[in-house]
């Protein structure tokens, strides 16, 4: 779920900058999954896709490679336009990135 | 354009052969082909590939008269086509070179 | 390593921060931006060197805000590297299409990171200095050609001080000659007649012109001052091996256009056969160049012999430097000397010739661009040459000057040998300000005397050579050949002048170590076959008041008053 090698690596660039990385990129994406069943009730694909979009990103970024690629088949299908099957997609998202989360902080307070 | 130099007679004779156009552009190589060469006494330009020459070429010549002596070079030059031979004709090169 | 201002625009905080970092850690300077219009406002504040840009942001989004950028970085080369994760190839060329000069894909490889952050300083240093480079050239050209035109300028009120306007001649000179080494020079004589010359310098621009200064000043100073052609182009030519290195030289062709013998002398030295057309157009006679260039040879070698031809009034000469030779068509084929002289010997009429030349020439290159300038001339005998435009002296001008006074000058074989005395004399009688008026007859006067005390006394030639133009050349071969070998005899002059600043009379005395003549046995009327019309007498009669031969012949006397009363000036 994580790559841990990543990680360290990216705790050695980070150095004192790691832990509010990390306390950053849960705090924005703990944001991002209320913001997108807002645009989803407003039917407001692109607004879901960029959030998606940017938790892709970040997610890159704190070696969760598996979150990542989750998220890029859900921002697929709000480019596709399939706004029918995106709640399910969010909310099997959300499940996966609170599992990222706790994986995260318990690497955070371990180290 | 080309410039070649090669040495004759023991090392003293010097033979530079200009193909192409002899015009400016052939003036380092040209002036290369002699400078490098010492102990030469006799020189020869010949011109049988060339197919032009400029008023800058006959400028060459006389700077190659000069450093081969002035007045006591010995220079010849040869195998000129009939623009060529007009042309040194023109300036009267033959006062000054053997032209052949 | 040198410190790069970067900056990151990404409205992605986790990402934003991420590279911020690994930029810094590789030493640069970053500025973050969070947004597209704060990317904008930051790149104006810091000028940063080079731009990672995130594609999708809110507001602004990354394609739009580099488009700015670009428009305020101008003629600076900022590179824009987009920071994306889109992968498929239309996403990719869209960005590079808004201005952007890379991409990088997420997540980043820090080495490829550095390795493009580096790549695209040198670039922009290398175009910085590209337009460095170019403003530099932009400015050097600018004031080379303001140089230009300033020489150009001063070139013109030396080369043109001459006489090309006279109505004897037309020619062709491309505006920019004088930076392509052709040079047309014009000068009357002041017996009458003229000089004129055409040269080429060896090369091009600035160097190449930069002899014909010289050569113009000298050519107007002796001239005017009475100097031969020969010794003008000996002068010339000294100076210019002087001046010029070794290799740059000027071919020319020289004439010395003399009406009052209906003839004109000709020396070339490395320009192209040049025409001689009689009046009717019939007769086409060829010029060749018998020497080399001037500049060439050193002073004790240089060769001044001339060719004369005679040239009765209306015949024309044409003359050209190899440009037209070697006008190039499309095709690269020269001109040639074979086609001129077919639009020479095709022209309709004497008059059309300068005309059908230069047609010939512009049909036959087309527009073709020219390595060389066309430089073409034509001079017409004609007997406007003989007077002199009239000096600006006037009866009740200026009357300071000598009125009484004498002098002894005497020439011995080694002076004859290579010294003219014509100009030194005329310039003496210059400075009484009532001979100058009649400058031109009085130094008809002086050439003529000192040519017949010279020529037919000391070196004892015979004047009825001159009868014929094959006589003419074996004149003038003979003159040579004794000139050289002469070691004694002289040629005295003595003047006197007597005047009161209103009028004069000068008294010429010129005698000779010649045989003389028997003067008294020449008829003074239908004198063609002999000596005494030889000498040039009935052309010194319309100027002298009396003419008086003494002795045996090798001393004569003439009389000169001024104001002079004649009308046919």
């Amino acid at each position: 779920m994580l790559d841990i090698d990543a990680l360290a690596t990216l705790r050695e660039i980070m150095e004192d900058e790691f832990s509010p990385l990390i306390e950053l990129y849960i705090r924005d994406s703990d944001q991002r999954f209320p913001a997108m069943r807002e645009a989803l009730r407003e039917n407001d694909a692109e607004g879901v896709r960029l959030l998606v979009h940017s938790l892709k990103g970040a997610s890159s970024n704190v070696c969760a490679a598996d979150l990542a690629e989750h998220a890029h088949r859900v921002e697929q299908m709000a480019i596709d336009g399939k706004v029918d099957q995106l709640a399910t997609a969010v909310d099997a998202l959300e499940s996966d990135y609170l599992q990222v989360r706790q994986s995260l902080e318990s690497y955070i307070t371990s180290a | 354009m080309s410039v070649r130099a090669s040495l004759a007679g023991n090392g003293q004779e010097l033979v530079i052969q200009v193909d192409g156009r002899f015009d400016f552009s052939a003036h380092q190589e040209f002036r290369d082909a002699y400078e490098k060469a010492a102990e030469v006494r006799k020189y020869v330009v010949d011109l049988g590939g060339a197919t032009y020459l400029d008023s800058s070429a006959l400028g060459m010549l006389l700077l190659l008269r000069d450093h081969a002596g002035g007045d006591h070079s010995q220079i010849s030059i040869l195998n000129c086509n009939d623009d060529v031979r007009k042309i040194l004709a023109i300036s009267n090169f033959e006062q000054l070179f053997t032209i052949q | 390593m040198a410190v790069y201002k970067v900056l990151i625009a990404d409205d992605n905080s986790v990402d934003r921060k991420v590279l911020s970092r690994v930029v810094r850690n590789q030493g640069n300077d970053v500025i973050e931006a969070t947004n597209g219009f704060e990317a904008v406002d930051l790149f104006k504040e810091h000028r940063p060197d080079i731009v990672l840009m995130d594609v999708m942001m809110p507001g602004l989004n990354g394609k739009e805000a580099t488009r700015q950028i670009k428009k305020i970085a101008d003629e600076d080369f900022i590179p824009v590297i987009f920071l994306t994760s889109l992968s498929d190839a239309q996403s990719l060329a869209d960005c590079l299409d808004s201005g952007g000069d890379d991409f990088l894909t997420k997540p980043y490889n820090h080495i490829v990171l550095q390795a493009k952050i580096d790549s695209y300083h040198r670039m922009s240093e290398m175009h910085r200095t590209l337009l460095h480079q170019r403003d530099e050239i932009a400015r050097v050209n600018k004031h080379m050609l303001q140089e230009q035109r300033v020489a150009k300028a001063v070139y013109d009120n030396v080369a043109h001080a001459g006489c090309l306007d006279a109505s004897n001649i037309r020619y062709e000179l491309s505006p920019l000659a004088v930076f392509n080494g052709d040079v047309l020079l014009a000068a009357r004589k002041p017996g009458g007649g003229m000089h004129v010359l055409l040269g080429d310098f060896t090369g091009h621009g600035l160097p190449a012109a930069i002899g014909a200064m010289p050569m113009a000043d000298i050519f107007y100073g002796m001239t005017a001052k009475g100097f031969g052609l020969r010794e003008v182009l000996r002068e010339v030519n000294q100076k210019l091996k002087s001046v010029l290195p070794v290799g740059f030289f000027c071919c020319a062709a020289a004439v010395d256009m003399a009406p009052d013998r209906q003839a004109a002398s000709v020396w070339m030295g490395g320009v192209p056969d040049c025409y001689l057309l009689r009046k009717d157009g019939q007769m086409i006679e060829t010029l060749s160049s018998r020497h080399l260039p001037l500049g060439v040879m050193s002073a004790d070698k240089f060769n001044d012999q001339m060719t004369e031809f005679s040239m009765a009034m209306g015949d024309r000469l044409f003359l050209w430097s190899d440009g037209i030779i070697e006008a190039r068509n499309d095709f690269g084929d020269m001109f040639g000397q074979e086609r001129l002289l077919n639009v020479v010997r095709d022209s309709a009429h004497a008059n059309h010739v300068f005309d059908d030349i230069q047609r010939a020439v512009d049909e036959f290159v087309d527009g073709t661009e020219q390595d060389d300038d066309t430089t073409l001339i034509e001079v017409i005998m004609t007997d406007m040459l003989e007077r002199e435009e009239s000096g600006a002296v006037t009866k009740t001008g200026n009357t300071v000057g000598p009125r009484d006074w004498s002098m002894d000058y005497c020439l011995e074989a080694s002076t004859l040998q290579n010294f003219n005395p014509v100009p030194l004399m005329n310039h003496i009688m210059m400075e009484v300000p009532g001979l100058r008026a009649i400058g031109g007859q009085l130094y008809t006067v002086v050439a003529e005397l000192f040519s017949n005390a010279f020529e037919h006394g000391v070196l004892g030639l015979s004047s009825s050579l001159k009868q014929s133009p094959d006589g003419f050349m074996a004149y003038y071969q003979q003159r040579e050949a004794r000139v050289a070998a002469l070691t004694e005899g002289f040629v005295r002059f003595r003047m006197d002048h007597t005047g009161d600043g209103d009028s004069g009379v000068l008294t010429l005395t010129v005698s000779d170590s010649g045989e003389g003549f028997d003067y008294a046995a020449a008829p003074t009327s239908d004198a063609n076959q002999n000596d005494y019309s030889g000498r040039g007498i009935p052309l010194l009669r319309t100027i002298c008041d009396t003419i008086e031969y003494r002795g045996k012949g090798n001393e004569v006397v003439v009389t000169i008053p001024w104001p002079m009363e004649q009308a046919d000036a």
